[in-house]
């Protein structure tokens, strides 16, 4: 008896010890720990994973950009006055009919397999602006609104672009993601670039302290041509999904900087650290349906612009989300082309909405499929309940996984959800609404194609009237039901950081701008 | 004793690969596949089918289950369908946190409740009243809530220690347990109380069996009496119910990882589904799946040892 119980009391020390050994050899658990000392770190906690489907930059949309900021280089970047500054490009230069555009390269940029950037690497890079999963290219692939037919390498260090239309500020086209180069090795095989970065950034992935989907460890490459422009030697990307997790991360210090906040965290944050916070992003219903295809209703104008009458933001703003602005437009405020007339002119007006019904033959209202992951949110539900006082009945469609939500663009409507619009809404509209997700239809409508063609082959006084007639276009046909323009906190440990800064009025950080506390 | 471990051995075999063929069966019947994942928001059904193609997934259902449980048992997890991360290194890394975070707050339950339980049924009267209520009231709150509070209190007001986030044992021991202590209470709390209950009730039944008795008779010393021969009667519910609970924390991480921002099975088991993985689904529920069977072997040993009846049965 005795034996046995010393047999099995072994066994159960076994298993504990097994254990404990087990989680010495978790080196790479990700905890973002670094024998480097807290002060070379940077440690920056988001929301969501940066890189959830590897580290090809092109695979994701603009504001991913803070994450592959680190990895990669962009032949231009966004500034924090929302400009687009030359990174890779030394210089460039415009056709008189703003058709080409010729870039010439920074020397001495290198990248992680080695190689040296020149002008085929670059051509390489555009050259797969035909792969429609590549978000970044949204707006420079066939058939969009700044579509490029060809890439010349016309020397090493010389690139021309040829426009499909003319292109007044062809830099905003080529800004982060969208810019991004990766290197040659990456480029000919893009499959590597599931598990391993091939860029010229100022890190590299430090890939035994790296754990996917939950923390990124990256280390300065001081051979990087840009290295001392970036303060720290290391920064760590953590990802803490949970939002009162992410708000307790930068409270207790554990991140020098978190984001994006949940917005009941953000009085607790500021407790203890500091916030900056900048709008842009708009909330509201992209109209995905706009030829009656999934709906009848919605290939009827009318019928769409009941929506924007019937949407009482006003009141949802008080209600819900005190701080935020209530719109009628897709332009956020700090954007050129932003009207204030609209808001009132397509402000709530239940009557007016209506009348619009019966006129688009649906005195009676209609249905309106919305698909939402899990529970729909209050936004959701107190627009639910604005629209049926008309006689439109929004139901919910509960999607059992992720890719039933990325199919909604083609099966309902309308989705809903925050749009980060930001600086540059023409890019946003080209990219995303008229030429991106939000138009897999490939619908036409010649005010928004005159307007953002104008608005792409403009620059200064002109760009701004081409840039207001986009966005009363938007609104008049009503491809986009807004409800209110919100705001992105990013909380951060002032006594670590000097305050962080957005890309212009784009919702993401400028990643090197971040720089130790004075 | 060895034949019985054998055949325990192979009905775990069993367990596994039924637990691999219901989980691969789930994933093909549910709507959706990773192809439609991989190609993103908006891909017409032409590239969501290319998608599919490239990932293997239009191929028939017997020779990708063939394929699965041929590299399952070469212990070859594969990669990752959507970011095409190694699996065998992805759990090497993730299942230490898990691990962990299961066996400690296992062990703190079990060392915290055993201490209340016995202290309830030998002091008896308010003491035991009192126990018996506490009890009651930390199993009635949710273990989120309870994790918010202690996060609160000993990282965000007192500062001692970290919120959220793991760190590995090589790279800091110190760090490593700091990094679990919250999580590790927040867990014990519910787990103490039923041990401590479970306890209780055990040590006032056996502190009335007739040998109990006969000890006392003997002039055998009550502290001998309690703490070793009644303990020991008591000690079979309470090491079934610890067992339980392990296999219940292990396998019910994923909202404590959430919280505590932890690199563990729950989190990747999460995306695995949202993102109809499927070998990283099937790689969480293998390992999942071997280690509730281990526990459970292990469990049965100890009660063996423990109950001579279990082991004459």
């Amino acid at each position: 008896m005795n034996r046995f119980t010393t047999r099995t009391g072994a066994a159960v020390i076994a298993v504990a010890t097994a254990t404990s050994v087990a989680a010495c050899g978790g080196g790479s658990g990700g905890g973002g720990s670094s024998s480097a000392s807290a002060s070379d770190t940077l440690t920056v906690a988001v929301d969501a994973d940066a890189a959830p489907n590897g580290y090809d930059p092109l695979l994701y949309s603009q504001g991913q950009y803070t994450f592959f900021s680190t990895l990669y280089d962009a032949l231009f970047v966004t500034d924090e006055d929302g400009k687009a500054q030359p990174n890779l490009v030394s210089q460039f230069s415009n056709s008189p009919d703003n058709l080409k555009t010729t870039l010439t390269l920074r020397d001495g940029v290198t990248f992680a397999d080695g190689k040296k950037l020149d002008s085929t690497v670059v051509k390489a890079n555009l050259d797969r602006r035909t792969d429609p999963k590549l978000e970044a290219y949204g707006q420079i692939g066939k058939g969009q609104a700044s579509e490029i037919t060809d890439v010349a390498a016309a020397d090493p260090k010389t690139v021309v672009i040829t426009w499909k239309a003319p292109q007044a500020t062809p830099e905003n086209n080529l800004a982060d993601t969208a810019g991004v180069i990766v290197g040659p090795d990456g480029v000919a095989n893009p499959d590597s670039l599931e598990t391993e970065p091939d860029g010229s950034g100022p890190y590299t992935l430090d890939d035994g302290k790296s754990t996917r989907a939950s923390s990124y460890t990256l280390d300065k490459n001081a051979q990087a041509w840009h290295a001392d422009a970036w303060s720290f030697d290391h920064v760590v990307y953590k990802v803490i999904t949970d939002p009162q997790a992410l708000a307790n991360a930068v409270i207790s210090g554990q991140a020098d900087v978190a984001g994006i906040l949940d917005p009941t965290t953000i009085d607790q944050v500021e407790s203890k650290q500091k916030t900056v916070k900048i709008g842009g992003t708009i909330v509201g219903f992209p109209v995905t349906d706009k030829k009656g295809a999934t709906n009848p209703a919605f290939g009827n104008e009318k019928a769409r612009q009941a929506l924007l009458y019937a949407t009482d933001r006003t009141s949802l703003v008080d209600q819900l989300h005190q701080g935020s602005r209530a719109t009628s437009q897709l332009f956020p405020e700090g954007a050129t082309g932003f009207d204030a007339g609209l808001d009132d002119e397509f402000g709530y007006d239940p009557d007016k909405a209506k009348q619009l019904l019966a006129e688009a033959g649906y005195p009676n209202g209609f249905d309106v499929n919305l698909t939402v992951l899990g529970q729909p949110d209050e936004d959701a539900v107190a627009i639910q309940s604005q629209w049926k006082k008309v006689g439109i009945n929004l139901k919910f469609v509960t999607a059992t996984s992720t890719d039933q939500v990325f199919a909604a663009v083609n099966t309902d409507p309308v989705i809903f959800g925050p749009f980060a619009v930001g600086s540059n809404p023409a890019g946003f509209v080209a990219g995303a609404l008229y030429g991106g997700f939000m138009n897999t239809q490939g619908a036409k409508e010649p005010a928004i194609d005159a307007s953002l063609g104008a608005a792409l082959g403009a620059k200064g006084d002109a760009q701004k009237q081409t840039l207001t007639d986009l966005n009363r276009a938007i609104t008049e046909h009503a491809w986009y039901i807004p409800v209110y323009e919100d705001f992105t906190y990013y909380g951060y440990n002032a006594g670590k950081v000097a305050a962080p800064v957005f890309a212009g009025t784009n919702n993401y950080l400028v990643l090197s701008e971040i720089k130790p506390a004075s | 004793m060895l034949a019985y471990v054998a055949r325990r051995l192979a009905l775990a075999v069993g367990t596994v690969f039924a637990a691999v063929l219901i989980t691969f069966l789930l994933v093909h019947a549910g709507q959706g596949s990773p192809g439609a994942v991989k190609a993103g928001a908006g891909a017409s059904a032409a590239e969501i089918a290319q998608a599919n193609h490239e990932l293997g997934w239009d191929r028939a259902l017997w020779v990708q289950f063939a394929d699965t449980i041929g590299h399952l048992i070469r212990l070859d997890f594969g990669t990752s369908l959507i970011d095409g991360r190694d699996l065998g290194h992805d759990l090497f890394t993730r299942l230490p946190v898990t691990g962990s975070i299961a066996l400690l707050a296992t062990l703190l339950s079990g060392v915290v409740g055993v201490v209340l339980g016995v202290t309830a049924a030998v002091r008896g009267g308010r003491v035991a009243q009192s126990i018996n209520s506490g009890a009651g009231v930390a199993l009635s709150l949710p273990a989120f809530w309870v994790g918010i509070l202690f996060v609160y209190v000993l990282s965000l007001q007192l500062g001692w220690l970290p919120a959220t986030g793991y760190v590995p044992f090589a790279d800091d021991p110190v760090g490593w347990i700091t990094s679990l202590l919250i999580p590790i209470l927040t867990l014990a709390v519910g787990g103490a109380a039923m041990i401590a209950r479970t306890a209780a009730v055990g040590m006032r039944e056996a502190l009335q069996q007739e040998h109990i008795r006969t000890l006392r008779a003997m002039g055998t010393p009550t502290w001998r009496i309690r703490y070793v021969h009644a303990l020991r009667y008591a000690s079979v519910p309470v090491v079934s119910v610890l067992g339980i609970q392990f296999i219940a924390l292990f396998g019910g991480s994923v909202i404590i990882e959430n919280l505590f921002a932890l690199p563990g099975l729950g989190q990747t088991s999460q995306i695995a589904a949202a993102g109809h993985d499927f070998p990283a689904l099937i790689s969480v529920v293998v390992v999942a799946t071997a280690v509730v069977v281990l526990t459970n072997l292990l469990l049965d040993l100890v009660v063996a040892a423990l109950d001579p009846k279990v082991r004459t049965a």
